[in-house]
């Protein structure tokens, strides 16, 4: 766990945690994740404090560099990169650059070609956040123990649910569930989703890859989140329990636990 | 792991010649073996498929299937290796790529086509009675032999169990677009006999007119037409044609599967005796396949509704009273 002073003005603070398995059945863990707190109160004032999870596709080592790649390269550029000072843009900007690097990584080297990865980026920055997003790893916000997805899944099926030509149950078993219409790697350009909300003292963030829910419902997550234990053994007892499942992908889970002074 | 290049020779004995094609999970080589001089085909998985257990699954399935089927326009598994990387080794069939083939040739005359179809329903329902479902017939995955029938390549895509994580890419590498997919394949339904009777019933119309029912360069959408839209009929496009072979197809392209033919048999039937086929299916309504409720609407929206009408019923009589 990892605890942070948001700053001086609301005086909220951040409790991250993040744990990742590889599963059961495959070889590699190609999941990463990354973020970064800025240790000086200016930038955590201006550029707020980035929270970045990655589900990696791609044979060979391709799929674990992918997402290494991009998470890693979002996060340089978010914080050093030249780009607009206006937060949604400068997220735009350095996903745009994560996304390039990754398809030049795929053309430039034949191991890595065809190696793509999601991308989902949690800001929070003063009593704002903001979610930057590319596949189908989930962002989700539980607040007053109601549990909303954040994101929008850029899945095949998804978007056939979405079109009214698949129902829920159907999407569950459908056998292309996997597929992503949208991925870095796959093109120079990448358009993202932005979303952004207010936080407020109590808010958990959950980001999650597909191996989580693979074998939970969304509600068995949230069951979970509620439980009176920290948030690191909630963490661990949900991949633990996962794995009894099947494990049948990677998995990661990172959440992010908005707290006032003097609260756990 | 080596990538196999052209010129590259596997266990001292299939040279490769040149690459035949790529689809998302496979790309096939014709290769010598040099032992008998004899022309193969390798099939090795795409690159994001290795290190993936189930491809070594997928070619002993594959290899299986192969040697459960005999006839004359099925493939022939030969053997395969689990080496690094792993491959498939196939009879190599001569012939042309049918999509080659519709690219420059455009259309084809009505009984060749007809002609090809029934032979290609002949081959098919061999495969059916040994419990085996193709799930992916389409001009791709067909040859034009010098014998003038059509020889299917391979059956890999049938075999693919459950859904390995592969992007928009490999989903357009797959599948090219679904302009041959059945609806229950669009829905997530694996396919049976009737998806693979779907398929043939878009393959004779494509055949027939130069494009298949459904078209565009968006998958999506291409899907949306399957589950909620009506081909362009037949008639319209060629005046001149047997309404009957029409008939075959729409019964063929019948949004819900039971409602097409049960068997390869029935339609290769129909269409080798078109004077039993029952022209009933060309006035039959086709209705849409959408009657599920999007996540995007809230079923509180409809009880909302419902109490708004209520109170504006109830105001009504309470006024008029």
């Amino acid at each position: 766990m990892l605890t942070t002073k948001n700053n001086s003005q609301t005086k909220l603070y951040y409790s991250f945690d993040g744990n990742t398995d590889k599963g059961q059945i495959r070889p590699r863990n190609e999941d990463y994740f990354s973020f970064f707190i800025p240790p000086d109160q200016i930038t955590s004032e201006t550029l707020g404090s980035l929270f970045v999870i990655s589900d990696g596709v791609g044979g060979h080592l391709a799929g674990e560099v992918a997402s290494a790649e991009a998470v890693n390269v979002l996060l340089q550029e978010y914080y050093f990169g030249d780009y607009p000072k206006k937060l949604p843009n400068r997220l735009k900007g350095a996903f745009a650059k994560a996304a390039l690097h990754v398809f030049d990584l795929s053309k430039q080297h034949q191991d890595f070609s065809n190696m793509q990865c999601t991308l989902t980026a949690l800001l929070l920055r003063q009593d704002q956040y903001f979610i930057a997003h590319a596949g189908d790893t989930k962002a989700f916000l539980l607040r007053n123990k109601t549990f909303v997805q954040l994101t929008k899944d850029h899945s095949l099926v998804a978007k056939l649910v979405r079109m009214g030509l698949v129902s829920q149950a159907q999407a569950k078993t459908h056998p292309y569930k996997h597929m992503l219409i949208r991925a870095l790697g796959e093109s120079p350009l990448l358009p993202i989703d932005i979303f952004t909300g207010t936080i407020q003292a109590g808010d958990i963030f959950c980001l999650v890859t597909d191996g989580i829910l693979e074998h939970l419902t969304e509600e068995e997550l949230q069951r979970y989140l509620l439980e009176n234990d920290t948030l690191d053994n909630i963490q661990k007892k949900l991949i633990q329990e996962v794995n009894q499942r099947g494990g049948s992908d990677n998995m990661t889970i990172l959440t992010v636990k908005v707290m006032e002074d003097g609260q756990n | 792991m080596i990538i196999p290049e052209i010129g590259d020779t596997f266990e001292n004995r299939y040279k490769l010649l040149k690459q035949l094609g790529q689809g998302g999970f496979a790309s096939a080589f014709l290769a010598e073996d040099v032992l008998t001089s004899e022309k193969i085909v390798l099939k090795f998985p795409d690159i994001t498929q290795l290190g993936d257990p189930a491809v070594y699954e997928r070619f002993r399935r594959e290899l299986a299937i192969g040697k459960l089927l005999n006839h004359p326009d099925l493939p022939v598994a030969l053997t395969c290796s689990e080496g690094s990387p792993p491959y498939l080794v196939l009879k190599f069939i001569e012939g042309e790529n049918l999509a080659s083939v519709l690219h420059e040739k455009g259309s084809f005359p009505v009984d060749q086509a007809v002609n090809l179809v029934a032979n290609l329903l002949d081959a098919i329902h061999h495969c059916h009675e040994q419990g085996v479902y193709h799930r992916d017939i389409k001009p791709e995955n067909l040859l034009l032999a010098p014998d003038g029938h059509l020889k299917i390549l391979d059956f890999g895509i049938a075999l693919m169990e459950g859904g390995p994580r592969v992007t928009w890419r490999g989903f357009s590498g797959l599948m090219g677009t679904p302009e041959y997919m059945a609806p229950e394949q669009i829905r997530g339904e694996r396919g049976g006999a009737r998806s693979d009777i779907y398929s043939i019933g878009c393959l004779l119309y494509h055949l027939l007119v130069g494009n298949p029912p459904f078209t565009g360069d968006d998958p999506l959408s291409i899907m949306n037409q399957h589950l909620t839209t009506d081909p362009r009929p037949l008639t319209d496009i060629l005046p001149k044609i047997d309404r009957r072979i029409w008939a075959v197809i729409k019964r063929a392209l019948r949004r819900r599967k039971e409602e097409r033919y049960a068997t390869t048999l029935e339609m290769v039937n129909d269409l080798r005796n078109p004077e039993n086929v029952d022209l009933e299916w060309l006035n039959k309504s086709d209705p849409p396949l959408v009657a599920v409720m999007t996540n995007e609407r809230s079923p509180w929206l409809f009880v909302g509704i419902a109490i708004t009408v209520g109170i504006v019923l109830a105001l009504f009589f309470v006024y008029f009273k």
